[in-house]
């Protein structure tokens, strides 16, 4: 990540614009909320105690109606039974004799006496279909009797011949609202003669409601069939033949007796109750005042009002005083996170509410912890950055060619020294394939070859490449190329690091031309010592000169055996072989070699050659050779003590007899001095009865090569 | 024994060396018909000079004595390689020929001798 996008999100983590914000709240302070939900519990109760006074209030008006509507029940039967008794008191009047012989006179005196006995005040009329009076004890008897103008009652009366009580009408003697209760007056074929009316005082009907006493708060009322109001107690006079109340009339037509709420004439709310009195048509209607029950019921809600709103009112007083004591030690935490900031975590709060310090000292841990993380990622990155550098300065600055190329052969990636080498730019070999910005083809050719051999078979390759530019001398490269894998291991290409071995190569070949020249100079040497002896020698014993040829010839071709193994060393078997190659070589007869493949130092192998080639021509001459049928065995083995040994033992067999010499030969001497010394052993010759044998011992490690370990120094 | 009155071409580039091969040579009853130590003077004379066998060192002074092999094969005329070298290196058109490694035997240049001209 590039500096800059670490800084700025370095920043972001230090401002804490993710994660944790601090963005401007929306939802509501901690008081607002105390404040809801203390309104929230109490207005519940509120409603309640409302409400329960509003059930109580109602329940106490159906209450005072059902009690209202029993009263005019009672009331009206008062009212029927007191009709009644008058009707009955006319009906037995109506059938006077001396009405029925038409006696007015008589029947007046009847009359007055009735009247007098049981209904004082009150006045009896005989009254003809047309409403004119025939009698009337309200006047005197000898004066004029007037019509009655409202003939409804008459009518009815004359038409059913049954006793009818009337409405209110205005008396033409007195001119006040009065009432009429009216038997007919038959003869005796059933017809109307008279209607023999009764007018009650005026105060009659208000005397039997004056006596029910139903106390100073009810209004009670008897009105007829079109609503007027025939009595009334209390201020009867005041309100006789007028209209009852508008809640009620309505209903008086249709319905036989209900409960209403109302105003009284006078301005008193009331509950009121009407029934119709039995057989009449006329109604009572009571009233009982509700100005208690209202007032009952509205203290009720004054009362409910005042306690809710001081529960209320303290509870919020409450929250207000929460709210400051919990908001303190929220706000505290604010400074907190600054004091995280500041500090890290060398912060320690408390802030008087134990939720809150819970809260603090998680956040606390929380920035404790952040801190690490961001110091860790930091360090990755610097380490990150740091190793990354690293590679690319080591990737960069080395001589070596570094490079990677996918599955296609296209380069992905190429070092300076790569694209220096191929003397072009980067754009113009990424993306490429070695066909593409090599010049060569054959030898671009072949580096395909064997990448796609590499990313086919999967495994690694040191290969020498030829790489040469036009017209120059080809250089050559020791290119180590692995395949490269994905997370799956699957092969996605492969990468390369390629190092210029072209002076190593040409110093090899320079060497080698030098052994070979140095092999060519050690013989060209040898047949001159040769040729010098050959000079020097002529003329002297001839066995001489051909005993100096045949150990020069020995010579030569131990050197003959090293050169072919380079100087690394020689097999014994092959050391043998060139030693009696001059005799018939290991496949004559004579000749019985066996023992295991042992390679030998250079020292040994010239060593053994000598010797062996001392022992051979002593046997020829003296020994087992010299007759036929004679024998050599030579043997050998690896003793596995400590340390190894070489054993190795020359033994002639069906020889003539061998004494030891007086004076050991030069022979003798080179193979027990030379042998022992380059050897680093012991070698030693007895003089047996059937030949010479000679018995070879050497450490292993002073003729054998060792395999040279060398310790690479470790590598990552 | 059928090397005597062979004419037989020296090619060394060490005097002392020719100098034994040819008294070897003479030893072997052959005769010594021309002797040379340098390639131009070896070319000269194997194109003239009648000859049965002829012994040619490798390395004349630094120079390979193969266009004398070449000459000498061109007449029919056999030879016998000698050289320190061994056998590594022998061009392709002479890897059947006789070659003798030096230091040889008397009776190691006999036989390649016996070889090469009978062959």
């Amino acid at each position: 990540m590039p500096e800059g996008d670490w800084m700025s999100q370095a920043v972001r983590n230090m401002s804490g614009e993710d994660g944790f914000s601090a963005k401007p709240s929306r939802g509501q302070s901690l008081r607002t909320r105390l404040l809801l939900l203390v309104g929230l519990c109490i207005l519940p109760l509120f409603f309640f105690g409302f409400g329960n006074a509003y059930f109580d209030y109602q329940g106490d008006r159906a209450e005072a109606g059902r009690q209202a509507l029993n009263m005019a029940r009672t009331l009206s039967l008062l009212i029927q039974r007191d009709l009644e008794a008058r009707l009955d008191t006319l009906q037995v009047l109506a059938l006077s004799h001396t009405l029925q012989v038409g006696d007015i006179v008589g029947f007046r005196a009847l009359a007055e006496v009735v009247l007098a006995q049981q209904l004082p005040g009150e006045r009896m009329l005989l009254l003809r279909e047309d409403g004119q009076q025939v009698m009337n004890t309200g006047l005197p008897p000898d004066a004029p009797l007037p019509a009655r103008r409202d003939k409804t009652n008459l009518l009815r009366l004359f038409s059913t011949a049954h006793p009818s009580v009337s409405d209110v009408f205005v008396s033409v003697v007195t001119h006040r609202p009065i009432v009429a209760l009216e038997v007919p007056v038959l003869r005796q074929n059933g017809s109307v003669i008279y209607s023999l009316a009764l007018n009650p005082t005026d105060d009659a009907f208000a005397n039997i409601l004056h006596r029910q006493q139903f106390g100073g708060d009810s209004i009670v009322s008897i009105v007829d069939r079109q609503g007027v109001i025939i009595a009334r107690s209390p201020n009867d006079a005041q309100y006789v033949g007028k209209m009852a109340g508008p809640a009620v009339l309505p209903r008086l037509s249709t319905q036989l007796e209900g409960i209403a709420e109302t105003t009284s004439q006078e301005g008193v709310p009331v509950v009121a109750a009407f029934t119709h009195v039995p057989t009449f048509g006329w109604s009572v209607v009571l009233g009982l005042n509700r100005t208690k029950l209202i007032e009952t019921g509205t203290r009720a809600a004054w009362v409910t009002f005042a306690v809710g709103t001081t529960c209320l009112m303290l509870g919020l007083g409450l929250a207000l005083v929460m709210a400051r004591r919990i908001a303190g030690p929220i706000a505290s935490l604010r400074w907190l996170s600054i004091a995280l900031e500041k500090n890290g975590s060398e912060v320690t709060v408390a802030t008087g509410l134990a939720e809150t310090d819970e809260v603090a000292q998680a956040l606390i841990t929380a920035s404790d912890r952040r801190h690490a993380a961001e110091t860790a990622t930091r360090r990755a990155e610097w380490e990150r950055e740091q190793s990354s550098a690293l590679l690319r300065t080591v990737v960069e600055t080395t001589p070596s060619l570094i490079y990677a190329k996918n599955l296609k052969g296209q380069v992905v990636l190429a070092n300076g020294a790569f694209l220096e080498i191929l003397g072009k730019t980067r754009t113009e070999v990424v993306g490429r394939t070695d066909i593409a910005f090599r010049s060569n083809q054959a030898q671009a050719e072949t580096m395909v070859t064997t990448d796609r051999r590499i990313m086919s078979t999967g495994q690694a390759e040191i290969c020498e490449e030829l790489i040469g530019n036009e017209g120059n001398q080809p250089r050559v490269w020791l290119s180590t190329k692995t395949p490269l894998h994905n997370a799956d291991g699957e092969v996605v290409g492969l990468v390369g690091v390629s190092v210029e071995i072209t002076e190593r190569k040409q110093a090899e070949d320079r060497l080698r031309q030098m052994v070979n020249e140095l092999n060519h100079r050690v013989k060209n040497t040898l047949a001159t010592v040769q040729s010098i002896a050959s000079h020097t020698l002529r003329g002297a014993d001839r066995a001489i000169g051909r005993t100096l040829e045949a150990r020069l010839m020995a010579l030569a071709s131990a050197h003959d055996v090293l050169t072919r193994e380079e100087w690394e060393g020689a097999n014994l078997t092959d050391v043998i072989a060139g030693a009696l190659t001059p005799y018939g070589g290991v496949e004559d007869s004579r000749f019985h070699v066996s023992g295991p493949p042992l390679r030998l130092m250079p020292r040994a192998a010239v060593a053994l050659a000598m010797g062996l080639h001392e022992l051979t021509t002593n046997a020829l001459k003296y020994g087992s050779l010299s007759v036929g049928g004679g024998q050599v065995d030579i043997t050998w083995a690896t003793v596995k003590a400590i340390p190894p040994h070489l054993h190795m033992i020359w033994s002639e067999r069906n020889g003539p007899p061998v004494t030891q010499p007086v004076e050991l030969g030069f022979g003798t001497r080179l193979i027990e001095r030379s042998l022992a010394q380059d050897l680093g052993g012991t070698a030693q010759i007895t003089f047996a009865a059937g030949g010479i044998i000679c018995v070879i011992d050497a450490p292993l490690d002073e003729v054998v090569p060792t395999a040279k370990v060398i310790a690479f120094p470790k590598v990552g | 024994m059928e090397l005597s009155g062979t004419k037989v071409m020296v090619v060394e580039d060490d005097a002392l060396i020719s100098m034994m091969l040819e008294a070897n040579l003479r030893a072997l009853g052959c005769e010594v018909v021309a002797i040379a130590d340098r390639l131009d003077d070896a070319l000269e004379k194997a194109g003239k000079v009648t000859m049965d066998v002829v012994m040619l060192d490798i390395n004349l002074a630094g120079k390979l004595s193969y266009p004398v092999a070449g000459v000498l094969c061109s007449r029919g005329i056999p030879f016998v390689f000698a050289t320190g070298y061994g056998t590594i290196g022998l061009p392709a058109e002479f890897q059947g020929s006789p070659v003798l490694s030096k230091p040889y035997s008397q009776r190691q240049l006999e036989n390649a001798l016996l070889a090469a001209t009978t062959a």
